[in-house]
């Protein structure tokens, strides 16, 4: 059952992946499984976009983010995507 | 993209094969024990390189091992004098020295223009302190004061500013079915020193003060119901400058912004590892101009299954609808997948892969859109404890081609001898960075430490740029 299920996935992704055309705003989100809430991507952002959230893990307010990077750079765990 | 799509599968494919073996072939009861100590214990370890080391140890302790490398053991005798006051301590302190070769033009990790005096190719200092004081006042409230400064003579990495104090102060309160926080934050920056803000909407050059923010945290669980609030006030005092026509003159402004954010999240557990929730965000304005406003309406199901002590299996699925002028018609509805395998084994070896995919869908347009991707396969090698202690060998891969997020890396922490262990860090970014670095630190006991670190940055095409830090690091 795992693996069936485990192959649908991925089979969705794929589909996903060849079917769909980039989107035209890019934007960036944290993978709060890796974030470890140092609080540098806060520090740095020239848009006051990020806040640290209810889990203590950052998260990126879309309507400020212009989507400059910074926060990639900064990421010491490479969280941001 | 076909490579990669491969690599996932074999690498699924495999650790699956694992997997299976690995059923057959469970510890006892006594080994799982020691397993959970040594993994909870490595986990306290102070520093940022926490990635992998709470799932690192493999293999059967004999008794003066395990009393040899447990932390938490020692951490016992040493916080019994603290335990009448309910107070522990951890501080940090570093001093560092920065060196780039960025003459002019805009630095792209600071931000800084050519207007700031300060940015040269002089060495500059900088200072890094950070203390947490956590404690308890009764069985069901708590507290916990954490304080960071940060000065730097030039701005690098970590800041926007030359100077800024972050304090945070919270309250918890739990009970078995109840968790309540309340925290206060105040982020202060020396505005003189700080670089400029680009806020939407302000026309002016901005620069940041101060950021204050209440924030209220609440659970409730009603047996297979459960309720997830939070709200958070949050308030930016800003200055502006703005010319004047005559004599190019300036006059300063002080204003703010206002914010709210509001959570919340309905979860039910429907069966053993398996939640359904549904989800409401507002952010709201709270300016005239109301720019940012933003409202979500979510629903969707997370999956988490510690199939054995050796592996565990995560999946997320979720989607929500953007209510809000502000975001692309094109991401009004959204949906998010994510799946984390993680799996180790008793050779030492150690891993996960992780998928995230976002995609969204455009009713107007009738069109779906792919918003990110992201692959991570990280693996990791525990070296013999007898010989290396907690020595480990990490490597990983970060696959992220929609927002230039390509990266991999190695990492290598290495005992050498009385207490002095070295990292050697290696990253290597495809479309922005590569970065180096080395860290030799000598641990006067588990609790307390003292190294020195470089970290080397090549920006491409942009700058270069050195950072050598002398830090301690106490808990008490």
């Amino acid at each position: 059952m795992k693996k069936i299920v485990l192959i649908l996935i991925l089979i969705m992704i794929l589909l996903i992946y060849i079917g769909c055309d980039k989107v035209s705003n890019p934007e960036y989100n944290v993978d709060k499984s890796a974030c470890n809430s140092c609080g540098a991507c806060v520090g740095i952002c020239p848009r006051d976009a990020i806040e640290i959230g209810e889990d203590g893990k950052a998260i990126i307010d879309q309507t400020k983010c212009n989507q400059c990077g910074k926060c990639i750079v900064i990421c010491p765990e490479d969280a941001i995507y | 993209m076909k490579k990669i799509l491969i690599l996932l599968l074999i690498s699924i494919t495999v650790l699956q094969v694992f997997s299976d073996e690995e059923h057959n072939n469970k510890p006892d009861a006594e080994s799982k024990n020691k397993y959970y100590k040594i993994a909870r214990s490595l986990y306290q370890k102070p520093f940022g390189e926490t990635l992998c080391i709470p799932f690192i140890w493999l293999g059967n302790l004999t008794d003066k091992e395990e009393n040899k490398l447990d932390i938490s053991n020692k951490q016992s005798k040493d916080s019994d004098q603290h335990r009448k006051f309910n107070l522990t301590n951890w501080s940090q302190l570093s001093l560092n020295y920065f060196t780039t070769n960025a003459k002019h033009d805009i630095d792209m990790v600071t931000g800084a223009s050519q207007d700031v005096k300060k940015i040269n190719t002089q060495g500059k200092f900088g200072i890094y302190y950070q203390h947490q004081v956590t404690g308890k006042i009764s069985k069901k409230l708590s507290f916990d004061v954490k304080d960071d400064v940060f000065y730097s003579e030039k701005s690098h990495e970590r800041r926007n500013s030359f100077l800024t104090n972050d304090l945070k102060l919270s309250l918890f309160y739990k009970q078995k079915t109840t968790y309540i926080r309340l925290q206060l934050n105040n982020r202060y920056f020396k505005p003189e020193e700080t670089f400029f803000l680009n806020l939407p909407g302000v026309v002016y050059n901005t620069q940041q003060q101060m950021v204050y923010s209440a924030i209220l945290h609440m659970k409730q669980d009603f047996g297979k119901l459960s309720l997830n609030v939070y709200a958070n006030l949050r308030d930016l005092e800003y200055r502006y400058v703005v010319p004047l026509e005559e004599d190019d003159e300036y006059e300063t402004h002080q204003a703010s912004d206002f914010d709210s954010y509001t959570d919340a999240k309905l979860i039910f557990n429907i069966m053993d590892h398996l939640k359904l929730f549904g989800r409401v965000y507002y952010k709201d304005d709270l300016n005239e101009l109301s720019l940012f406003d933003q409202m979500n309406l979510g629903c969707g199901f997370e999956y988490d299954n510690k199939i054995d002590l050796f592996s565990s299996i995560k999946a997320k699925v979720q989607y929500y609808n953007n209510i809000s002028d502000n975001i692309n018609n094109e991401q009004d509805h959204n949906l998010i997948t994510q799946l984390r395998y993680s799996r180790r084994f008793r050779n030492g070896i150690s891993g996960f892969v992780s998928y995230i995919n976002r995609s969204c869908y455009d009713n107007e347009t009738a069109q779906a859109y792919r918003v990110s991707n992201m692959l991570r396969i990280h693996a990791m090698y525990s070296y013999s404890i007898k010989n290396m202690n907690n020595s480990y060998l990490l490597a990983g891969i970060k696959y992220n081609p929609e927002n230039e997020g390509t990266l991999g890396f190695i990492e290598q922490n290495q005992y050498l001898f009385k207490d002095i262990y070295s990292t050697a860090n290696i990253k290597y970014s495809f479309d922005m960075f590569t970065s180096y670095s080395l860290k030799f630190e000598y641990f006067l006991n588990s609790l307390q430490s003292f190294w020195i670190k470089d970290e080397y940055t090549y920006f491409y095409n942009i700058h270069k740029q050195n950072l050598i830090f002398i830090g301690s690091t106490l808990i008490f």
